[in-house]
């Protein structure tokens, strides 16, 4: 499973970006979140930007310590956080800029699909961004 | 440390006369008996601000106040308030603004900003998170609000920084000044950007990447989820999404409550040219919402061609379409959004522009003012080759416009020769696009609300429609049909007062009554509380937020009672008594505003014969302090 | 391999210079400590002023430091000590090191003093002198907050540092510390408040090293012996050592309190609301703790075992929150915690003895206010803390009487938290560590931990059972010289003991194998260990040149006069209160300190005085160091 953002269909509101942080850090968290709004202007166009979850994750293939696995189950590239050292390469190699480091605990963060049902998809009032299967 | 959670529990407290900066942690009585927004701005004007004090000393104070639920996962939770004496009525003063900037607040670990006194030069206040400096601004002044937001973020070198700035208006002290809220959103009324622009305040400017830490998220995660699923089911969701605020002006028309021609008339015959299709199809380019918030009720606008081509410009509400359109007779819509526009880059609130513009339409159309009054501005109704450079010189307090700047009380008194009669206003305040005539609860609600004519503090629209299902999902079958019949007056000071009760909470938590709280009738008291405890980890009964909300809006009257405002001053003016309406629903009607007035203050607890609270109601809601000082 | 740059920048003149790096250097001493003990040695101007500006401040980093080696996340200190007036350093972790060495840069040498507080902005492309008035005075977390823009990782000082409290730190990553000898009062005395690293620039590591440090990783990740830390921290030590005795308190009058479930590991996990890692370690000792209410609330980073000791038990200190804030008092304020324990409780011995008074503290042992106000004092140098800022050797001297005899310190240095007279080796280590007393220097923990495995793989067969007796005295001289060598290579690479001397999940050939993929040549773990004796015996001919000899080797009286009772406690099943048996378990004594000092000098090619002697400096290639001397 992937997601997909449909561009137009975004107004801008970041209740995508809000939910996600909730369900991964318990708090309203916009620099932690794993779906970030790319806005062109503060008025748009907006588009949503998750990871791809690519077949050929060049964050995997960038980590030193093989902290970056893939979850069979959701189909989704997973940061072990107790393998992370916190080099940051894998955030310099996402071409799409879909991973983020906290530099408080020095770890890796990225989409994990919420194990299966994504937050951001649940709770998109628009269908700016879908799940495929 | 402060107990509680959804706030950041800290408050910046700045003097611009010596430029000390100051963090406070948010008082935790102030937190429960008042909870933020409103309510924490309508408290420190209580104990600071007195009635010696003028609206545009540096004594007075601009307070920018967020609330607990602002930010939050809840819906509509992007909104703050700005409070301060207001230099238009010299009394309470608020302005409600969505967007963006009340989140970044709370994310720079801020929950209020207070400032007072003057600054010997123009200066914008930077907040980066915690590092908080006064800047120059001396190259901002004289800007717009938009070209005042770009110069600051290419400063910065962050596109993402938030603002509240003030354009020229609020630089010349223009009575009805607003401040504009990122993005091009307006804490419009009452005059506060005319407060910030006499402390040389060009603007504030905030980023922040903390977070906004909540007591219990996995609850406040399902009351959140309930709310959201609610609102998108709820029957009128589609229509709000679709067309925002202006998606009521046909039927505002067809009630007799769309005002035009200064009030004269409650329709327009040109509403088509202006209404919510016709915009729509004109000039919509995308959906767009405030933070957190699933309605969308926001867009994009921009016009295609013509001699106004390329305007671009979003918040396009109700109130401004009447404002700049059917209430100076304008049809010409590309000229109302480039009259909407100038408003928003000058910083003027576009009720009280469009108002006072109404108000000298119809002077000249008496044949009140002449040519040599105007400066040789010749005002016909809906004559908008005038119209466009004269919001200009009301920015710029030139010429005609320095009387304007003034507000229509004053402009009247200036002017004389029976101009009062048609100044609409109420202490002091323009009225906003709503007529008591076609809609009782409006018109007392007008006459109550404690910032002077307002349809937002009470904000009553179950009553628009005259169907039941938004009354009965919001108070039952006790009160139908009356409360939902626009002409009808039982049960009406009930809906006003519970709707000022319930909106002070509203306003004092961070959430917005475009959304689910009024227009849509979907959430109320026990939501409201539930997403409160939840957020907060404050044990939050429904009675208890409903003593709250009542508090607040007593405080504020108590304050305006100070300041000389008494049952005298709680009238219409008498266009709205004597003279019938003569359009649509409306037809025929008057409204006579005592017996609902009555009825009002054996609700609130008030004085019949003062307006004031009594010193039981008083003592009930924890302000003895109030009896002694209201006394003197 | 990498351009790495040694960074000079003298902030009297404002002059930044760029050097690559001299593979001598890094060939004869490895880098981090060592690449430190070369410089300062080199360049130490006025030995005899610790403050004086021409003296330099090195901040090194190890070829192992930001790379995916292991705990590969240290930096180093040196400098000459205002504590101690010799060699000083101290050695930090967390992700300041891991910064600097991916901005570019080996070591940043900083000599000058400059007129105005300012703070070193590092970036890939440079170094410049920002100015820092509006940073002065700020406690170390507000500098962080300050600071820590754009990603940016900062090392800064508090206001201790600002003052010259010889016992000041060096905080970095908010929580973290370079925290012995007094490094923060020579940051503060050039006026330079922070050092602020931020940007990468490019550096390929070689694949066959990128091998071997997940080969190493997995191994530290997966050892038996790291557990503990990551289950507890180091404050898994607490209640084992107030077992066997180990558990300095009341001034190292006792070495165990009936009370230690009050301070434990299980009372601080009660705090404790997240682990954490330093940048590429899989160990994850660290603990973050949060206190929620009362007039302690707040969180940080910590605390320490050595911490827990120093303002717990050192003090007659039982609650934990009074610890947690002491740390988070001292953090923010920039202090040593271990020095400034040890000299608290100096004070409190002081005042039991009727030497020392004060009018606005108790100074009564287990009194919070008295900690909790000395610590504001001693960063503030007000009232008594101006005399206890001095550090417990001057202190002491100045009172006079017989204060010397409760100031636990070796060579001017506060004493870490280890009782000499149970832990010998440690208590050998204090004493011929070249910086003061130092549990650091040495980590002699093999005999203590019970670790067989490394003894065998380490020691002559026939030594090893006596070696692991923890009370015979016969060969701690050989465990003592190992780990010191060992914890020298540990440093010089930028890695941290716990992954080397404190487990033993990696051995010497381990390292060498990392070192010879990085460096693409043979490495072989002799090399490496001689490279560690170079390194302590450049420090000690450091020291030597100053004078000093077998007489500054020594342990405070108390350890060589007072025997120590340790008692076992139990808990009564009826009361439910701790009891302590009536006779004591164990007498803790030294029976014959000479006689390891003997054989320690003698293991390393030392004389009877302790000097290095001409064949053993041929040997390690010091002699063209010693023309000075």
């Amino acid at each position: 499973m992937h997601l997909e953002a449909i561009a137009e269909k975004c107004t801008g509101c970041r209740i995508c970006e809000n939910f996600c942080s909730v369900k991964h850090e318990g708090a309203i968290w916009p620099e932690r979140a794993r779906i970030r709004i790319l806005a062109e202007t503060d008025s748009g166009p907006f588009t949503p930007n998750v990871c791809r979850q690519c077949e050929d994750a060049a964050c995997a293939a960038a980590c030193p310590v093989e902290a970056i696995t893939k979850d069979q189950s959701t189909g989704a590239w997973v940061v072990n956080d107790d393998e992370c050292i916190g080099c940051e390469n894998c955030v310099e190699a996402c071409p799409y800029h879909a991973m983020f480091f906290d530099a408080e605990s020095g770890k890796a963060f990225k989409c994990d699909l919420c194990g299966g049902e994504p937050e951001c998809v649940a709770i998109c009032p628009f269908g700016a961004v879908q799940k495929v299967p | 440390m402060f107990p509680y959670r959804g706030y950041a529990g800290k408050c910046l407290y700045v003097d611009l006369t010596s430029g000390k900066i100051e963090t406070r942690e948010y008082d935790k009585a102030l937190a429960e008996n008042y909870l933020g927004g409103n309510g924490f701005g309508t408290r420190l004007l209580w104990e600071n601000v007195g009635p010696e004090v003028d609206a545009l000393a540096p004594e007075n104070l601009l307070i920018f106040s967020t609330g607990p639920l602002c930010g939050t996962i809840v819906p509509n939770p992007g909104r703050m308030e700005v409070i301060g004496k207001s230099p238009l009525t010299g009394i309470y003063g608020d302005a409600n603004t969505g967007g963006f900037l009340g989140p970044e607040f709370k994310f720079a670990g801020w929950d209020a900003v207070v400032i007072t006194g003057q600054s010997p030069r123009p200066v914008y206040l930077a907040i980066a998170d915690n590092q908080v400096e006064l800047r120059d601004a001396s190259h901002l002044w004289g800007l717009t609000t938009s070209q005042t937001e770009n110069a600051i973020r290419q400063a910065w070198g962050d596109p993402r920084v938030k603002t509240a700035t003030i354009g020229p208006a609020g630089e010349n002290l223009v009575r009805f000044a607003g401040i504009q809220i990122t993005p091009q959103r307006s804490a419009a009324r009452c005059g506060l950007g005319a407060v910030m622009g006499s402390k040389r305040l060009k603007a504030i400017a905030v980023r922040g990447h903390g977070p906004i830490r909540v007591a219990d998220p996995h609850r406040l995660h399902k009351v959140a989820i309930a709310l959201h699923k609610r609102l998108r089911a709820n029957p009128i969701f589609p229509a709000v999404h679709a067309h925002g605020t202006p998606g009521i002006v046909s039927l505002m028309d067809a009630l007799g409550r769309f005002p035009t021609q200064n009030f004269r008339m409650g329709s327009f015959s040109y509403v088509d040219r202006i209404n919510a299709d016709t915009l729509r199809a004109r000039a919509f380019v995308r959906d767009l919402a405030c933070f957190g918030c699933p309605v969308a009720c926001d867009k994009l606008y921009c016009v295609p061609d013509g001699p106004y081509a390329e305007t671009a410009l979003r918040s396009v509400e109700y109130e401004t379409v009447n404002a700049l359109g059917a209430c100076i007779w304008n049809a010409n819509l590309d000229a109302l959004l480039a009259a909407n526009r100038l408003c928003d880059e000058l910083g003027l609130d576009t009720i009280s522009a469009g108002r006072v513009i109404s108000f000298a339409m119809e002077l000249w159309d008496e044949e009140i003012l002449n040519l040599d009054d105007t400066g040789g501005l010749a005002l016909y109704w809906g004559d908008m080759d005038t119209v466009l450079p004269l919001l200009r010189m009301i920015a710029y307090r030139e010429g005609f416009g320095n009387l304007l700047a003034e507000g229509v009380r004053r402009a009247a008194q200036t002017i004389g020769r029976g101009a009062e009669r048609y100044a609409m206003h109420v202490k002091g305040m323009e009225i906003a696009a709503q007529d008591g005539r076609a809609q009782k609860s409006m018109g007392l609600a007008h006459v109550t609300s404690t910032r002077g004519a307002d349809h937002l503090k009470a904000f009553p629209v179950i009553d628009e429609t005259g169907y039941p299902d938004e009354g009965r999902r919001r108070y039952g079958e006790q009160y139908l049909p009356d409360i939902v019949q626009p002409l009808a007056t039982k049960h009406k000071a009930f809906l006003v007062k519970d709707g000022e009760d319930f909106g002070a909470v509203v306003d004092s938590v961070g959430m917005c009554k475009s959304g689910g709280t009024f227009v849509l009738a979907e959430i109320y008291w026990p939501d409201i509380a539930a997403a409160l405890e939840a957020a907060t980890g404050m044990e939050m009964p429904v009675e208890q937020l409903q003593r709250i909300g009542e508090r607040i809006y007593n405080l504020q009257r108590c304050y305006n009672a100070l300041h000389g405002i008494t049952r005298a001053d709680d009238k219409l003016p008498r266009r709205f008594s004597e003279e019938a309406s003569p359009s649509g629903n409306a037809k025929g009607q008057t409204i006579d505003i005592e017996p609902m007035l009555e009825e009002y203050y054996q609700l609130r607890g008030w004085d019949a014969e003062t307006g004031w609270p009594t010193a039981k109601k008083l003592r009930e809601l924890g302000l003895e302090g109030a009896i002694e000082r209201l006394q003197r | 391999m990498s351009k790495q740059t040694i960074a000079w920048i003298d902030l009297s003149t404002k002059k930044v210079s760029l050097q690559p790096l001299d593979s001598f250097l890094t060939t004869a001493f490895l880098g981090g400590r060592g690449l430190g003990a070369a410089l300062l040695f080199r360049h130490i101007a006025n030995p005899n002023e610790p403050f004086a500006p021409e003296n330099p401040l090195i901040f090194a980093v190890g070829p192992f430091t930001g790379t995916p080696w292991p705990t590969g996340a240290r930096y180093h200190v040196t400098f000459h000590s205002p504590l101690t007036g010799i060699y000083g350093y101290a050695n930090g972790s967390g992700f300041f090191g891991p910064a600097l060495r991916r901005a570019g840069y080996q070591a940043l040498v900083i000599t000058g003093c400059a007129e105005r507080p300012v703070y070193l902005e590092v970036t890939p492309e440079g170094i410049a002198i920002r100015p820092a008035e509006h940073l002065w005075g700020l406690g170390t977390v507000a500098t962080h907050e300050a600071l820590e823009t754009n990603g940016a990782r900062v090392a800064c000082i508090g206001p201790a540092g600002e003052r010259g409290v010889r016992i000041a730190a060096i905080i970095n990553d908010r929580g973290r510390a370079a925290a012995r000898c007094g490094g923060g009062a020579v940051m503060g005395s050039k006026n330079l408040k922070a050092i602020q690293v931020r940007g990468r620039s490019e550096e390929n590591l070689p694949p066959p090293f990128l091998e071997q440090a997940r080969r190493a990783f997995a191994k530290v990740r997966d050892h038996p012996n790291v557990v503990g830390l990551r289950d507890w921290g180091t404050v898994v030590l607490i209640q084992p050592k107030n077992q066997s005795g180990d558990l300095p308190a009341r001034n190292h009058q006792l070495g165990q309190v009936p009370w230690a479930e009050r301070v434990d590991a299980q009372a601080i996990a009660r705090y404790t609301y997240q682990t954490k890692a330093c940048f590429s370690c899989p160990i994850r000792c660290s603990r973050l703790t949060r206190i929620e209410n009362g007039p302690y609330a707040g969180e940080l980073e910590g605390p320490e075992y050595e911490t827990t000791d120093a303002l717990g038990p050192m003090c007659w200190i039982s609650e934990p929150e009074v610890i947690i804030r002491a740390n988070r008092m001292c953090n923010d304020f920039g202090l040593d915690t271990i020095s400034t324990g040890v000299v608290i409780a100096f004070a409190m011995e002081c005042h039991e003895r009727g030497l020392l008074h004060s009018d606005d503290l108790s100074l009564e042992w287990g009194d919070a206010n008295t900690v909790l106000g000395l610590i504001e004092r001693i960063a503030r140098r007000e009232g008594l803390g101006d005399l206890l800022a001095e550090g417990v050797r001057r202190a002491a001297e100045r009172i006079g009487g017989n204060a010397p005899h409760y100031a636990m310190h070796v060579k001017g240095m506060e004493l870490p938290r280890q009782e000499p007279r149970i832990a010998k080796g440690f208590g050998l280590g204090h004493a011929t560590s070249n910086r003061g007393a130092d549990h650091l220097y040495a980590l002699p923990t093999i005999d203590l931990a019970g670790n067989l495995e490394a003894a065998r793989h380490l020691f002559p067969a026939e030594i090893v059972p006596q070696l692991m007796e923890t009370d015979n005295e016969a060969y701690k001289p050989d465990l003592v010289v190992f780990t010191e060598h060992y914890c020298a290579v540990s440093d010089a690479l930028g890695i941290c003991k716990f992954s080397t001397a404190e487990t033993y999940a990696l051995y010497p050939e381990d390292l060498a194998a990392g070192l010879s993929a990085l460096w693409e040549r043979e490495i072989s773990s002799a090399e490496l260990l001689r490279a560690g004796e170079r390194i302590v015996n450049l420090e000690r001919l450091y020291n030597v040149r100053l004078g000093l000899s077998r007489a500054d080797d020594r342990l405070p009286t108390r350890f060589l006069t007072e025997p120590l009772e340790i008692y076992a406690f139990t808990r009564d099943e009826v009361t439910g209160e701790i009891r302590a048996s009536p006779e004591p378990l164990h007498i803790g004594r030294l029976h014959d300190f000479e006689a390891m000092l003997d054989r320690y000098y003698s293991l390393r090619g030392w004389d009877k005085n302790g000097i290095p002697t001409p064949e053993t400096m041929r040997r390690l290639g010091l002699e063209p160091w010693i023309s000075s001397l």
